[in-house]
């Protein structure tokens, strides 16, 4: 495969994936508002469409054409360019996620529904999630307002503290496989699913399980969820950090957000839940495409991320940086020395 | 390093020496005990809305689906008519002098004999009713002899004009096809609304909700 091919077939591939991924991200609020109206039983939103199916694209044109505002404190460069870094930050991410096994376009081969097959794909991840954390601080610094820069620092704080946790709970099949390859990852959890890293089949099942838990928790802090929304805790902060954006603004605050959500949530469906592999490899699971199993595992954890938000109440700080720091970053450094042991024993 | 020698006062006793406590100690039962008793609180209240989500919303479908009213509610007034289609105010203007916010206007006439409007000697040749004012308290229905005016059903009285709230005969006055006590049925008489079960209703209904809270 020469360059140009390659570049082609990258052009292809996000030609595909982007509209998926936005299309996912309007019906992932879609789907979150009907889930906590069925979880507070109501309804939900069923006026526009049927089963409210179009109130995403209302949503979307509704938010287009409200007035764009840009306060007069304000520092336009950067508040203009907090939601953008923000998005792309985002978005970036997902480039390296492995959606599915190779597949073929009018007699093409071109690969694995991946748009990236980099080899330090997983730190690749790391940094560019991490960069979000800007989009979020420039946000609140630029708004010229106490309570965007409040929520702004509140965010920086928590993200870099459960950053930590989230590396130290990716290390556990990173030791396993010895690549950062997100496809060496994948192809490691074949065959059924007690070769997910979840259940980490060549040693006690605890790391990997504890692992996915901390992965979880800190995915929530990450993408600053309910219970660790403090950033954006409408009753203190009023909105937080994107409080002073209107428009398509703070539309691109609110879709990377999302966006945020479903990459964690690939994240940890390719690390620890087998990826696009089906969870058995017998006859009627195997009918069902890859893509199928990615998007069914990832639809899971994202249920669960609602979940939460129906279940839990939010964090007091104090509370948010003592967990962090004292119970989630020791157990994750206890967790990877079991993984260690165990890998040891099993050799 | 050196210490500071500090001569001690007079009269004050030798202060010993502190032994420093080494701060690693085991990990407390109780502590684990707790940390296991709040991951099940963090699950029994997962499961508490995932239970919640099994069960049936309890949306009322506003503008599809009305309650139905006590008969006792107090909503638009309505000037009721005879079987034969005759109004029964009379228009003694009882209603307006009970009334505490001033809302009713009225100018009565005498009904001549060949064409009489009510059963009395008089009637309302004008009737108004300033809903912007009315309190809804019904004391004009009951201060009216004849059982002319009722307060109905309806409270859907929303408007973008304040001149809309001013009613007048046109509105309050029941049509003469509907005749009679519209307030038997108590749903809205020109109007067929699904209706859910309210707590009189089916008290089994809510006894349910409310017991599993």
């Amino acid at each position: 495969m020469n360059l140009g091919e390659l570049a082609l077939y990258s052009i292809v591939k996000i030609a595909i994936l982007f509209p998926l991924v936005m299309l996912s991200v309007a019906y992932l609020t879609w789907l979150e508002r009907k889930l906590l109206g069925r979880f507070q039983q109501r309804l939900g939103p069923h006026r526009v469409g049927p089963f409210g199916l179009l109130q995403p694209i209302a949503d979307g044109v509704k938010l287009f054409f409200k007035e764009d505002i840009i306060p007069t404190n304000a520092d336009r460069i950067l508040f203009i360019l907090a939601p953008v870094l923000s998005m792309a930050c985002a978005l970036m991410a997902i480039a390296v996620i492995p959606f599915g096994p190779s597949f073929q376009l009018f007699g093409y081969d071109l690969g694995r529904v991946q748009i990236a097959d980099v080899n330090v794909g997983l730190l690749y991840i790391f940094g560019i999630t991490s960069l979000s954390v800007y989009g979020v601080f420039l946000a609140g610094w630029s708004s010229g307002n106490k309570y965007s820069l409040l929520g702004a620092l509140r965010s920086s704080a928590q993200i870099f503290s459960y950053e930590l946790t989230l590396g130290l709970s990716v290390i556990i099949p990173l030791m396993a496989v010895g690549s950062l390859k997100m496809s060496g990852i994948v192809d490691s959890q074949a065959d059924g699913f007690w070769n997910w890293w979840i259940l980490s089949p060549k040693w006690l099942v605890i790391p990997g399980l504890l692992g996915f838990a901390l992965y979880l928790i800190s995915a929530f802090a990450e993408t600053n969820r309910i219970p660790f929304d403090l950033p954006e805790a409408e009753t203190e902060l009023v909105a937080g950090y994107h409080l002073e954006y209107s428009s398509m603004k703070f539309a691109m605050f609110f879709m990377a957000e999302y966006v945020n959500m479903i990459t964690a949530a690939s994240i940890a469906t390719t690390l620890f839940l087998g990826g696009w592999h089906s969870p058995l490899p017998l006859a009627p699971f195997t009918w069902f495409p890859g893509w199928f199993w990615f998007a069914a595992k990832v639809f899971v954890i994202l249920f669960f991320f609602i979940w939460v938000r129906a279940t839990f109440p939010r964090f007091r700080y104090d509370q948010l940086m003592h967990f962090g720091w004292k119970i989630l970053l020791p157990l994750a450094m206890l967790n990877v020395f079991l993984a260690a042991v165990g890998l040891l024993l099993a050799g | 390093m050196h210490e500071a020698v500090f001569k001690p006062l007079p009269n004050t006793p030798k202060q010993k020496s502190v032994k420093v406590v080494p701060p690693s100690k085991p990990i407390p039962a109780w502590r684990l005990r707790q940390s296991v008793r709040t991951l099940w609180a963090l699950a029994q209240g997962l499961l508490m809305t995932g239970r919640h989500l099994l069960r049936k919303p309890v949306t009322f479908h506003y503008p599809n689906q009305k309650r139905p009213q006590s008969p006792r509610f107090r909503g638009i007034h309505k000037l009721q008519r005879f079987d034969d289609g005759k109004e029964r105010c009379v228009g003694c203007g009882l209603c307006a002098v009970v009334c505490p916010s001033n809302a009713i206007y009225l100018e009565a006439q005498e009904n001549t004999p060949e064409n009489p409007v009510s059963h009395g000697e008089r009637y309302a040749s004008y009737y108004q009713i300033d809903m912007l004012r009315c309190i809804f308290c019904g004391f004009c229905e009951e201060a009216c002899p004849e059982d002319a005016i009722i307060l109905g059903p309806n409270w859907e009285a929303a408007s973008a004009d304040r001149q809309d709230f001013i009613y007048t005969k046109d509105r309050l006055l029941v049509p003469p096809e509907k005749k009679d006590d519209f307030r038997r049925g108590m749903t809205w008489p020109d109007r067929e609304v699904e209706t859910m079960p309210t707590s009189s209703d089916r008290p089994e209904y809510y006894r349910k909700l409310r017991k599993i809270g």
